[in-house]
């Protein structure tokens, strides 16, 4: 089957893009395995952890952190457009696109946050796993979204090797499907990171398992931990290789149709940095934007 | 104002409860003291196996027969922490079988059941066992829950008016010419200093007994080695698992509960570092190398975590180099080895014998206060492992729960959410743990319940649990950094496991407690990081 782009990985970021595609007439296909950070939705996004100016926070990154990447003015002329993007999709979000916010969390701590979607994301803590209702809902809502404007969205399947000519990647090749290939002109690796198993890890490293895209990470085993828990953890920050463009890289070539998306771009810390939420929908937006400025 | 007791123990392990116990049902005035929380050193780091003596049998006959008659008598007194599983010696494709004729010749000279049989039929008990075996012996081993043991004896010992002081460390003796009167402790929490008095003083601290010997100017010399343990993400095996050979390294797997645990290293470790010690990737790579030799399984099965004790060996008085390690049980009469009257330590042994090593320093307490009553440890069973007729279970975590606290599982509600998932743990138990178990952190409810112990290593349940401590009166900051220190110490177990599965767990964790219910050491650290 044929698709203008295939986004791999069906959690926020993959649908962010892929609406935003959509609504431009791009014809995308999303394979996703059912997992998704979602469903432990705390009910807030955030864009970076700070009670000051977000922009000035952006300029302490370090190198290599998305953002920088992307650019900061980048950065904030998208986060522009993100309330605008999920009222579309029906939420209304409070909460300013350049200013934090601050939300209780069930513990009585505060946090600062960015976009709010609803300060109950997060009530079961009792009996059930620790699933945010508000999060599965709306992870259901966006794939309806993508779906309304024209968008497939395989369910439960799981994209496990690549087709590869002239330095390209002309097609997937998924776990139920077989032999069947999949064929875009563009691809979108938004599997994420450890937990989505977009990375995994081996007692003698890290690889990226489907295409096999340059990671970034520490060889030394010893190194990828923080001693404490609540200490700095350097594998939160492994992740695919990528240009400032997020071009995937493989074997040190850049993959000029493939870009990487979401968590699963190294270079950020989610949880230090409070960036999660918004690395993985301003990386789909500008992802989405490059796609489509090529397509004209 | 002083307290005054018969007897003061020092060390909350097996052994130091078993002896409050012993004591204390002999009549004696007993007050237990503890550093940190009840099992918190050896006893509660090893594999929780109850031998049969077989790994013993040929190097050492003694620690054998001493091994096989605690086991039948732990059977009957602490069945609700036993499980009866059998164990196989096995002999691997490298090994010499004619070792196996040699073992079951000593097991049976030990009175230790052992039973040849050939590989297929072993395989057939234990289908998780290397297919490539050339042999294998039955013997009674089985699984023994330490921390429950432990818990038994001091509920017993409390029964029979015993008293425990926990995170209460002892710094120093007190002393009166030629006699030891009590000691001086110290409460870690309040940093309050405070005399307890008695007449005698049994030091059951473990591997630390060389420095509580030390406060009385003794010298007692103790050799720390220190043993790592993997805990595997499931129930592998369901017979405990050794290697027909002498003892070496990552030779027994052991099930317990709803895990296995393989192990164990054992390696020589400064005296001066017993309390820094963890277990290394080098550990790891072997355990999980010699393990699945046995269990070849083992190599893809998830591990939750490593740990590490340190064995609590003593240097053999008979030795004048000080070199040789004594075997067995040493119980030393400091009145007799050094002119110190009022002073005893009980040491060397194991997990297996904690209940003889408590007699054996009671028989020496009670002859010295001249008390004639006998010792009943071996006779009557510990509270939980009466007759379970009557009782019955309904719901899934109701007979777990029986199957965790035998003849008291009638003492919680059989209604009640589930808390942990894991091992099916009601907020019934968690309640009656916190309430009369004297549980008031989240390590010491994981002591009590097991909550924190299964595959989501607390993950899922330590927020929930957190939520009943907070219930039964903590304040929210208590609750936030017991939930912190919960969390760092699973983390010190898993960390050197971390890959695969337990590092997307980890980053779960993280993101969970970090970013969702927005717990973090402090303002800094976040700075610090961006």
């Amino acid at each position: 089957m044929r698709y203008d782009t295939i986004i791999l990985g069906g959690g926020l970021s993959a649908l962010v893009c892929g609406i935003s595609l959509q609504e431009k007439g791009v014809k995308c296909l999303i394979v996703s395995s059912g997992q998704s950070a979602l469903h432990f939705f705390s009910g807030s996004f955030e864009l970076i952890s700070t009670d000051g100016s977000q922009r000035e926070a952006m300029e302490n990154l370090p190198d290599g952190h998305p953002y920088r990447k992307i650019g900061l003015d980048r950065v904030m002329e998208l986060s522009k457009s993100v309330p605008e993007f999920f009222a579309r999709a029906g939420y209304a979000l409070s909460g300013e696109y350049d200013r934090n916010h601050v939300e209780n969390t069930i513990l009585g701590s505060q946090k600062q946050v960015w976009l709010t979607v609803g300060s109950e994301g997060f009530p079961p803590v009792r009996g059930k796993l620790p699933i945010s209702p508000l999060g599965v809902k709306m992870q259901m809502d966006l794939r309806k979204r993508f779906e309304i404007l024209g968008g497939d969205y395989l369910m439960g399947d799981r994209a496990v090797r690549g087709e590869f000519r002239d330095g390209r990647l002309t097609s997937i090749f998924t776990e139920n499907h077989g032999s069947s290939p999949f064929i875009a002109d563009k691809f979108v690796m938004a599997t994420g990171s450890f937990f989505s198993r977009g990375l995994v890890s081996t007692p003698s490293g890290i690889c990226e398992p489907v295409l096999h895209l340059d990671v970034d990470c520490c060889s030394d085993r010893e190194e990828w931990y923080g001693k404490g828990f609540f200490d700095n953890q350097p594998y939160m920050r492994f992740g695919a290789v990528c240009s400032d463009r997020l071009e995937a890289v493989r074997e040190g070539k850049v993959l000029p149709n493939v870009y990487v998306a979401g968590s699963l771009i190294g270079g950020a810390d989610p949880i230090k940095e409070g960036c999660g939420a918004g690395v993985a929908i301003i990386s789909a937006l500008y992802v989405a934007r490059q796609i489509l400025e090529e397509s004209l | 104002m002083t307290e005054e007791y018969d007897v003061l123990i020092i060390g909350g392990g097996a052994t130091g409860a078993g002896t409050a116990r012993d004591c204390a049902r002999r009549g004696l005035r007993a007050a237990l003291v503890e550093r940190g929380d009840f099992a918190e050193g050896a006893t509660g780091r090893n594999h929780g196996l109850l031998h049969s003596g077989a790994r013993y049998a040929v190097t050492d006959q003694e620690s054998a027969g001493e091994c096989i008659r605690e086991n039948m008598i732990l059977r009957r007194m602490a069945s609700h922490c036993i499980d009866e599983l059998d164990g196989l010696f096995v002999t691997l494709e490298e090994d010499d079988l004619q070792y196996q004729q040699r073992f079951i010749e000593a097991c049976r000279s030990a009175g230790i059941r052992a039973d040849a049989m050939d590989p297929e039929e072993a395989l057939r008990l234990e289908p998780s066992l290397n297919p490539g075996i050339k042999g294998a012996v039955r013997v009674p081993d089985g699984y023994i829950d330490p921390f429950r043991l432990t818990t038994a004896n001091v509920m017993d010992a409390r029964n029979h008016g015993a008293v425990f002081h926990t995170y209460t460390e002892v710094v120093g003796l007190i002393r009166e010419s030629d006699r030891i009167r009590g000691a001086v402790v110290r409460d870690r929490r309040s940093g309050e200093k405070r005399e307890i008095r008695a007449r005698v003083t049994v030091n059951a601290a473990g591997i630390w007994g060389q420095g509580i010997a030390a406060l009385a100017g003794i010298s007692l010399t103790m050799f720390p080695a220190k043993g790592t343990l993997l805990v595997f993400g499931h129930r592998v095996n369901n017979m405990v698992i050794n290697r027909c050979r002498k003892p070496s390294n990552a030779d027994i797997l052991v099930p317990g509960d709803s895990i296995s645990i393989i192990g164990t290293t054992s390696d020589r470790v400064p005296y001066d570092s017993l309390d820094k010690v963890a277990p290394t990737a080098s550990e790891v790579d072997l355990l999980i190398r010699e393990g699945s030799r046995l269990v070849p399984s083992l190599a893809e099965t998830r591990i939750l975590r490593a740990y590490c004790g340190v064995r609590p060996l003593v240097a053999d008085d008979s030795d004048p180099t000080g070199r040789s390690i004594s075997r067995g049980i040493v119980c030393l009469d400091h009145g007799q080895r050094d002119g110190l009257d009022g002073l005893v330590t009980i040491t060397g042994g194991k997990l297996m014998t904690y209940r003889l090593m408590a007699q054996k320093a009671t028989d020496v307490v009670c002859s010295k206060l001249g008390i004639e009553a006998p010792c009943t440890t071996a006779e009557v069973p510990l509270p939980g492992s009466g007759s379970k007729e009557g009782l019955k279970a309904g719901r899934m975590s109701h007979k777990a729960a029986m199957a965790r606290l035998g003849t008291l599982a009638g003492r919680i509600p059989e209604e009640g959410e589930m808390l942990c998932e894991c091992e099916h743990i009601s907020e019934g138990e968690v309640d009656y743990a916190i309430r009369e178990l004297g549980a008031g952190t989240l390590s010491e409810l994981r002591r009590r319940s097991r909550i924190g112990m299964g595959t989501c290593q607390g993950e899922y349940c330590a927020l929930r649990a957190a939520l009943r401590l907070k219930a039964a009166g903590k304040s929210d900051d208590f609750v936030k950094k017991d939930i912190m220190d919960f969390l760092d110490e699973r983390w010190k177990g898993v960390r050197p496991v971390a890959w695969g599965e337990a590092l997307r767990e980890a980053q779960f964790s993280s993101w969970l407690y970090e970013g969702v219910y927005g717990l973090g050491r402090d303002g800094s650290e976040k700075e610090d990081a961006q």
